[in-house]
This record gives C-alpha cells, sequence and structure tokens, in this order.
C-alpha cells in the first residue's frame, strides 16, 4: 500500500501498447510470476517480477533474496487473480507444471512460459540452471545469468572444498506438517541434488513422490534413521508442534534426539531453483562446520 | 415391518453377543498388527528399538484412543436418543462434533492462547452453541425427531462451510487442522488416552447416576411428574452430559462422524431394550467398533495407515446408515397438505417483467463496472489499465454466475411444487451433491477436463440422486424433512469422501475441493456460452410445462382427468430440473442454496402461480449469484473466494429459519 507503488501503477498504465511487444521495447521486460523459484531467480538476475502469486507469504517460505516493495500480489498460485494479471499488463507470465493448468487463460493476458525445475528426470538442480539461463534470456539478462550460474558453481565448489576436511555424517531433512507427520526430503528433490553436489549423504533413501519428498508419520521416520544421522528440520513449524514433540517418548528416544544431533534451520524453499539450492548450501556448511570442528 | 419388530421385542438380549464379536474381530486384527513385534514388547529393552518404540507408543495408545473415543461416542448418542427419544440423534446429527471442530479452527487462528489454556474448554464452548441454535431452531415440544436432526445436520452444514472457508484462506497454515478436521487416531505417546481416560470416566460416573431419572423418564412425562422427577432438568442434563462427552473427543483427535449414531441403533437392533443394558451395550459396542474399523484401517493402509483419517472412513460408512434408518423411522408430522397461502401478487404483465429484470440487469452491469486496481483500491472499469482485457475477464464470470443462479432457482422452483415440500431444493436434497459426485468420478477415473464429458458426467450423477429420491419416496409420498435429511446424508457422504481423497494428499483432490467451494473462476466463453444457451432452452421449456406442473400438484387423479400424462410429465420435469441441476453445479459447486432461496423470495414477492414463480425466481437467483461472485472476487483481494461458498453463508441461515418457522409459527 505504499505511495511508491500507487505511483508505479500510474506509471504503468502510461505505457504505450506498442511497447509491451519485448522486441520493440527498450525499457524493462514486466513479468509475472506464478512461482516462487522463479521470482528468487529473477530476483537474482537483477529483473524482479511486477506481479507474484501470494506474495504476503514470501517471508515464511523463501526469506532471501528480500522481495522488493514494487512487486505486486497476483493472488494464490492456482487461483490467480487474472483481473490484477491483465491491469500489470505484463510482457512475459511464467508457470511451472503445476500451474500450467492455468495456460488457456493466462495465454490470452500474455506469452506464457512455463518452467519446469521438477519433472521426470529428478535432476532438478540441473534443470534449475537451464531454466536459469534460459530466464535470464526471457528477461533480456543472458550475461547476467551466466554470471549468476558461474558465480554459484564456484561457491558450490567451496562449500564442497571446506566440508570435504570432516567426516560429514549422513542428514536427513524434514519439514512438519502437524504433530505426527513430517514431509521428509529425498530422491529428485532439490535438497537431495544439493547434498549431492556437496558430497552429503542422505539418510533418507526412500521412495519419494515427484516433488522429491515423502509424507510419513514421526515413526517411520524412526524406523530409517541411521544411528550417526543428523537431523535438519525446516521453518516454518507450527507452534503446537514443539510441545507435542518435548512429550512423545517415540521422538525424544530417537538417537538422534538423545545425541542431540537436531537443529532447526530457518525457511528455504523446498520447491527452488539455484538461489534457494545455494542458501540451502550456505546454512547446511554452516551447521555442520560448528559442529565438526 | 410390524411383525418383525414384536419379533425383536420378544427375542432375548443379543448385544452382548454382537459385542463379543465384533470385539473378537477387532482383536485378531489388533493381534496381526502386533504379532511381529510381540518378542520385544514383553522383553525388557536393553537397546533402543524402533519398532518396540513404535509399538509402546503409537499403536497401542492409538488402539487405546480408539476404544475410548469409540465409548464415548456411543454414549453420548445413546443418552441424546434415550433423553430425546430420538433415534436418529447422535454427535454428529445434531452439529456437535462441527461445532466443536470450527470452533478450535476460529481460535487456533484468532486466539491461540485460548487453545494452549484449555482445548477441551474451546470445543466445549463449540459444541454446546451448535446444540443450542439446533434446539432453538426446533424448540417446540414433541418435535419430530426427524426435524430435529434436520435442525442438527442443517447446523452441521454451516459450520463446515465456514470452516472451509477458514480452511481455504489460510491453506498452508490450516494444513494440520485440515488432517485433524477428518479425525485422526495416530498418536505419538499416551497422553492423549491418559488424558481421556479420567475424563471420560468422571463423565461416565455421572451417566451412571442418570439411568434411573432416564429410566423413569421413559415411562412418559406425566407418569415421571407423577413420581417427583422433572422431565425437563433430566433432559437438559443428559443433554448437556452427552455434549460434554462427544466434546472431548472431537477436541482430542477430531470429528469422528456416525459412530455415535450406529452403535447406539445396533445396540437396540442387537435386542437391548432397558435404559441400562441399551447405555451399556451401546457404549461398548461403539468401542469395539471403533476399534475394529481403526485396525482395519492400519492393517489395509499399511505405512500410509497414519495418514488415513479415521473419522473420514467412519463417516463414510456412516452416512448410507442413516439413509437406511430415516426409511424405518416415522415421521411424527403429517406431510404438509399445501404450502402456506400468500396473498397473490396482482400486478400487470409489463411491471412484473420489469420487475423481473430489472434488478439482475442492473448488477449485471454494477458488478462488471466496480472493481478492484493491482493495488486493491476500488475503482470502475474504465479507468483502469487494460480495462477491455479485464472486461473480457470480467464478463463471462458475471454471465456465467447469473446463468447458474437462474438454473437452480428454476430447479429448486420444480423440485418445490412437484413434491410440494417448500424445503426442497436441488442443494438440499442432494441432487447437487450427486451432480459433484459424477464430477469427482469425471476428475480421478476419466481424467478429462472437456466440458462435454463433465456435463455428462455431472448429469449422470445427479439423475442417478434424483432416481433414488424418487425410489425412496414412492410410499411415503414426498415427505418434507425425510426428503431434506436424505439430502443430507447424501452431503455428508460426498463431504467425508472427499475429506478421505484430500488427506491422501492428491492434487486432483485439491481441484475438488475447489470445485466443491464453487467458483466461477474457470469461466470460459465457451463454458459460459453452453450456460447461458441452456439456461434459456431450459427456461422457455420450463414456461412451456407450466400447464403440467400446475396440474401435477392437484395430484395424480385430477391431473389425468386434465389429460395430463402423469408418469411422463413428472419424469419428464425432475429430469430437467437434473439437468439444470447439473449445469449449475459446473460453475457454482453443490453448496450454493440458491436453488431453495429463490423460490421463496418469489413467492414472498407474491408470485404463486408456477409461470410468475419460475421468471421472478431465476430472475432472483441471477441477482443472488451475481452479488456472492462479486463479492467472492473483491472481498478477499486479491485472493478469492469462492462464490458458492458466499452464497452458502447466506443460504444455510436462510434454511435454519425456514426450519423455525415450520416448527414454531404458523
Amino acid at each position: 500500500m505504499s505511495i511508491d507503488r500507487r505511483h508505479l501503477i500510474k506509471a504503468m498504465a502510461g505505457v504505450p501498447i506498442w511497447a509491451s511487444f519485448p522486441a520493440f521495447a527498450d525499457s524493462p521486460v514486466k513479468i509475472v510470476s506464478l512461482d516462487y523459484a522463479a521470482a528468487e531467480t529473477l530476483i537474482m538476475l537483477n529483473a524482479p517480477p511486477v506481479g507474484l502469486q501470494a506474495r504476503d507469504h514470501w517471508h515464511r517460505w523463501v526469506v532471501e533474496p528480500a522481495l522488493p516493495d514494487s512487486v505486486i500480489n497476483i493472488g494464490q498460485d492456482l487461483v490467480v487473480n487474472m483481473e490484477v494479471i491483465a491491469s500489470l499488463k505484463p510482457d512475459l507470465i511464467i508457470t511451472t507444471p503445476y500451474t500450467d493448468t492455468l495456460r488457456p487463460q493466462l495465454q490470452r493476458l500474455a506469452p506464457v512460459h512455463k518452467i519446469s525445475v521438477y519433472d521426470q528426470s529428478g535432476a532438478p538442480l540441473k534443470n534449475a540452471y537451464r531454466e536459469t539461463l534460459k530466464l535470464g534470456q526471457l528477461a533480456k539478462r543472458a550475461d547476467e545469468a551466466k554470471a549468476f550460474l558461474q558465480a554459484a558453481d564456484r561457491e558450490f565448489d567451496t562449500i564442497k572444498q571446506s566440508l570435504s576436511q570432516h567426516k560429514v555424517p549422513p542428514v536427513s531433512l524434514v519439514s512438519f506438517m502437524d504433530q505426527r507427520h513430517v514431509r521428509v526430503y529425498g530422491k529428485s528433490g532439490l535438497y537431495q541434488t544439493v547434498l549431492d553436489r556437496l558430497g552429503i549423504e542422505n539418510a533418507w533413501t526412500r521412495p519419494t513422490n515427484y516433488w522429491g519428498f515423502a509424507t510419513v508419520g514421526l515413526e517411520e521416520l524412526a524406523r530409517h534413521a541411521p544411528p550417526d544421522m543428523h537431523l535438519i528440520i525446516f521453518e516454518p513449524v507450527l507452534d503446537e508442534v514443539k510441545p507435542t514433540l518435548a512429550k512423545s517418548p517415540i521422538w525424544r528416544s530417537m538417537p538422534v534426539v538423545e545425541k542431540e544431533n537436531v537443529t532447526i534451520f530457518p525457511p528455504v524453499l523446498p520447491f527452488g531453483m539455484v538461489p534457494s539450492a545455494l542458501r540451502f548450501a550456505r546454512l547446511i556448511r554452516q551447521y555442520l562446520q560448528g559442529n565438526m570442528s | 415391518m410390524k411383525a418383525l419388530a414384536i419379533k425383536t421385542d420378544n427375542m432375548s438380549n443379543r448385544a452382548p453377543l454382537l459385542f463379543t464379536a465384533l470385539f473378537l474381530l477387532a482383536a485378531y486384527l489388533c493381534w496381526l498388527l502386533l504379532a511381529p513385534h510381540w518378542s520385544v514388547l514383553i522383553t525388557e529393552a536393553t537397546i533402543y528399538d524402533v519398532e518396540r518404540m513404535i509399538a509402546l507408543y503409537a499403536t497401542l495408545p492409538r488402539m487405546a484412543t480408539a476404544l475410548l473415543s469409540g465409548a464415548a461416542l456411543s454414549l453420548s448418542g445413546c443418552l441424546l436418543q434415550i433423553a430425546l427419544k430420538n433415534n436418529l440423534a447422535s454427535p454428529t446429527t445434531l452439529g456437535v462434533s462441527a461445532g466443536a471442530h470450527l470452533a478450535l479452527v476460529l481460535a487456533s487462528l484468532f486466539a491461540p492462547a485460548l487453545i494452549a489454556y484449555s482445548r477441551d474448554l474451546v470445543a466445549a464452548i463449540g459444541g454446546l452453541t451448535a446444540a443450542g441454535l439446533v434446539f432453538a431452531l426446533v424448540s417446540k415440544r414433541n418435535v419430530s425427531p426427524v426435524t430435529l436432526v434436520l435442525g442438527g445436520l442443517v447446523v452441521s452444514l454451516y459450520f463446515g462451510a465456514a470452516a472451509t472457508v477458514l480452511t481455504l484462506l489460510n491453506d498452508r497454515y490450516l494444513a494440520s487442522l485440515f488432517i485433524w478436521g477428518a479425525g485422526s487416531l495416530s498418536q505419538q505417546d499416551w497422553s492423549i488416552p491418559l488424558n481421556l481416560i479420567w475424563k471420560l470416566s468422571i463423565l461416565i460416573g455421572l451417566a451412571a447416576l442418570l439411568v434411573r431419572p432416564l429410566a423413569i423418564l421413559s415411562l412418559g412425562d406425566e407418569a415421571a411428574k407423577s413420581l417427583g422427577a422433572s422431565p425437563g432438568n433430566v433432559r437438559l442434563w443428559t443433554v448437556a452430559l452427552a455434549v460434554g462427552l462427544a466434546v472431548l473427543v472431537t477436541s482430542s483427535v477430531g470429528v469422528i462422524g456416525f459412530i455415535g449414531l450406529a452403535a447406539p441403533t445396533l445396540a437396540r437392533l442387537a435386542g437391548a431394550r432397558t435404559i441400562m443394558s441399551q447405555l451399556i451395550w451401546s457404549t461398548l459396542i461403539g468401542s469395539a467398533l471403533l476399534f475394529l474399523t481403526d485396525n482395519a484401517i492400519q492393517y489395509l493402509a499399511g505405512s500410509l495407515s497414519s495418514l488415513v483419517p479415521t473419522g473420514a472412513v467412519t463417516a463414510l460408512l456412516g452416512s448410507p446408515l442413516l439413509l437406511l434408518l430415516l426409511r424405518k423411522t416415522k415421521s411424527l408430522q403429517k406431510p404438509q397438505a399445501s404450502l402456506e397461502i400468500i396473498k397473490r401478487a396482482s400486478y400487470s404483465r409489463t411491471a412484473m417483467v420489469l420487475l423481473a429484470l430489472l434488478p439482475p440487469l442492473l448488477l449485471l452491469g454494477a458488478s462488471i463496472v466496480f472493481g478492484r486496481t493491482a493495488t486493491g483500491e476500488w475503482d470502475i472499469l474504465t479507468a483502469m489499465p487494460a480495462s477491455d482485457l479485464v472486461f473480457e475477464l470480467r464478463t463471462p464470470r458475471v454471465l456465467s454466475a447469473a446463468a447458474a443462479g437462474c438454473l437452480l432457482a428454476m430447479a429448486g422452483v420444480i423440485l418445490q411444487r412437484l413434491s410440494g415440500n417448500e424445503m426442497a431444493s436441488p442443494e438440499v436434497v442432494g441432487v447437487s451433491s450427486g451432480a459433484m459426485l459424477g464430477l469427482a468420478f469425471a476428475v480421478f477415473f476419466i481424467a478429462s477436463d472437456q466440458l462435454f464429458a463433465l456435463i455428462l458426467c455431472a448429469s449422470v450423477g445427479a439423475f442417478a440422486i434424483m432416481g433414488l429420491i424418487v425410489f425412496m419416496n414412492r410410499k411415503s409420498g414426498f415427505q418434507a424433512e425425510r426428503m431434506v435429511l436424505a439430502g443430507i446424508a447424501f452431503s455428508a457422504l460426498l463431504d467425508a469422501l472427499i475429506g478421505a481423497l484430500s488427506a491422501t494428499g492428491d492434487l486432483r483432490s485439491l481441484i475438488l475441493l475447489r470445485w466443491m467451494s464453487g467458483s466461477t473462476y474457470g469461466a470460459s466463453l465457451s463454458s459460459t456460452s453452453v450456460l447461458i444457451i441452456s439456461a434459456c432452452l431450459l427456461l422457455v421449456s420450463v414456461l412451456a410445462l407450466v400447464r403440467w406442473m400446475e396440474a401435477l400438484e392437484l395430484g395424480a387423479g385430477p391431473a389425468r382427468s386434465l389429460g395430463v400424462p402423469v408418469n411422463r410429465a413428472r419424469a419428464i420435469l425432475f429430469l430437467m430440473a437434473g439437468l439444470m441441476t447439473a449445469a449449475a453445479t459446473l460453475s457454482v459447486g453443490p453448496l450454493s442454496f440458491i436453488g431453495l432461496m429463490a423460490p421463496h423470495i418469489a413467492r414472498q414477492l407474491g408470485f404463486t402461480r408456477a409461470k410468475g414463480q419460475i421468471l421472478i425466481s431465476a430472475c432472483a437467483g441471477a441477482s443472488l449469484m451475481i452479488v456472492a461472485d462479486w463479492i467472492g472476487r473483491y472481498g478477499y483481494f486479491p485472493y478469492e473466494i469462492p462464490s458458492g461458498l458466499i452464497s452458502a453463508l447466506v443460504g444455510t441461515p436462510f434454511l435454519m429459519f425456514l426450519l423455525s418457522r415450520r416448527q414454531n409459527g404458523n
């Protein structure tokens, strides 16, 4: 509701029609994103989206990079507000396989590009690199995209190197759904590929779904936990979860809990792209180094 | 039927036998579940053993919770049934569980401190409010069993709709509540069963004190008074106790539907006669029943068992039971012969057409013109950027809302006039739920989003329910309460089904949930044209059949003598109502209640003749739906609230009002 945003909208209203065709325009490409992952990448490429789904929940799921104030909320991802998108007059709309069911309606508003980071291939980080380059082209930030990916590669290498000096334990990565159920991240998820990249072992080797997680009861987690594992819990954790866990014998008697090898990470988008992968890599290095030394 | 009843009277009490059978079956499943870990259970643990911990702190407490919850709910149901002399009463059918659930959802969103203070207290306030509301609605003495339960289910429906709105608006944070809402017995430790056991034992102790007063009460109110008992007081305390029992369970494990209805019924059918034996055997049978159901779920679902909400499964099994019971319960009230007489309006023809068309047309225009900009400020269309595009986006939604409202209103008029039941409407008697089930089938099994396939499936579903209603009412005539109750049982079945599907985390169930709540969001030019064309065609054809409709209201005999082919005419009219419902459900979901409200608005305006009522209702329905859709689009901008839910929030209180007027008025 800031004054700035209002001015921005007014300014947008004044843009002539021909400017909405990227080919003729020199102005920045106006992109609406139905996906947090694309948005975080665009922000890193210095081409933040003009509209984003559920922008008011960003701080709860993504946190970093910070979202510019100018970004307009376009509603929830599966029922985005078409009127808001239309009045933003975007040059491009980004969807994912998840939100691509809206394509027929979106196509009437602007060209639609689908980014698929999560697909059958099960290599989200590799896909994220590919899609970052593509986003760079579409946002006229091709050079920035290449530079960003090179920097990311360097950072991954540095982190891997700094970790290789220690004996790194296997980790399990979970989000709490409620007091009794967790999402545990594994095969074909983003975190898994980051672990692979850094040479860390994931303790959860059981099947996961398309998105790379499995929803299981705590007892299932306990059943498949190697004794030396470390458990990483991602925020947000609902308020009622912590007191229940504190009482639960299953939880308390899990070796990982008894040895106090449990930690809570701030939110990291589990279905993100390279920026989330980097954020996760930094957090896990910080944690493991703190623990190993 | 009579012979059977006498026979059971003479039979000895076989409830113990039934209980033993259920319990043994459950115990066998329990053995199958625990046997692999038996050796680790009985020996002292030396090292950390996951299976032992799970058996000790997840499987066993879950079983204990199932036994306790089943007992509490069944005792609650049995107490309610005895106190209210109503075989259909139960925590589910009186709205107690739904009330407790909504209170917990509300508190967790707006006053988490209250929950931290006492979960039970919050649930109790909700449960008592719901029960109070039901009794306020149908406060007349000697109210028919069917009517009381009808009040309860309407309240359940309303609270359920409200809880769904909240869940949709906050979905990520309520993810846990959603699993919980369907009633999950999964446990982490002994705290819930241990907590339940002492609270329940106090309440069960109190229930024991009520056995004697209730036995006196069963002699009849006059006899009880002469023995010095106050029937009112006894009833009040019994109901309060029953609510307490149900609320405790809801606050610990969520809504476990229909156990409290099934167990007392089974106990009675098995031959439990005296108050004491009914209370004891209901409690035990209910306990064994939930134990059995839950063990079966655990056994069949394997490692996923903790995610399958037991409450959804019991509701799925229990709501058909309600339908069966309904067939056997005699309604105390005679079916009302005719609708109340309202002074007929004497407007001129042109005035009527103007009156009818003006509001929907004005609203149509207004809801296209007035909206909000990207930053949320109110503005008119022409002043907005990309106004032509926004116009293209808004118009199909507004038009399809109007067409759907119009269709539902017409279907409502047909159903109300043919059944002589002022509470009939596609939403209330379950035709909309039928259409929705058809849609669910299409989404899950045909995996098609072709408009034609969807309409076809929705129509088949609607026709199936319509046929079932006609079949069930073929002997009794269309008794108002019975018909409505059957419809609500269908809705409960649908809710349970969708709840169970959502808990599996299937993406398609998310689509269904949004569809259930009803939104014009998906309206496209083609779907809108189909809707508008069908609305116009059906309007014209209904108007052409007005003579049939009015003749049929006189009864089959007179209609025949007027030259109306009675059976064919009825079939055709019902078929048309089914088509209207199916088409409308596609765009506004099964819960809008427009089909209930619009015909009444027309009647209150004085349009009692079929032709006038159809026209005016169609216009009223269109207007209502346009308004609901507009609120849905801008009320929580830029997020969307499904318009079907908004009109349900208005429509259910309207249904409650009709219900209370039937009971207390005229």
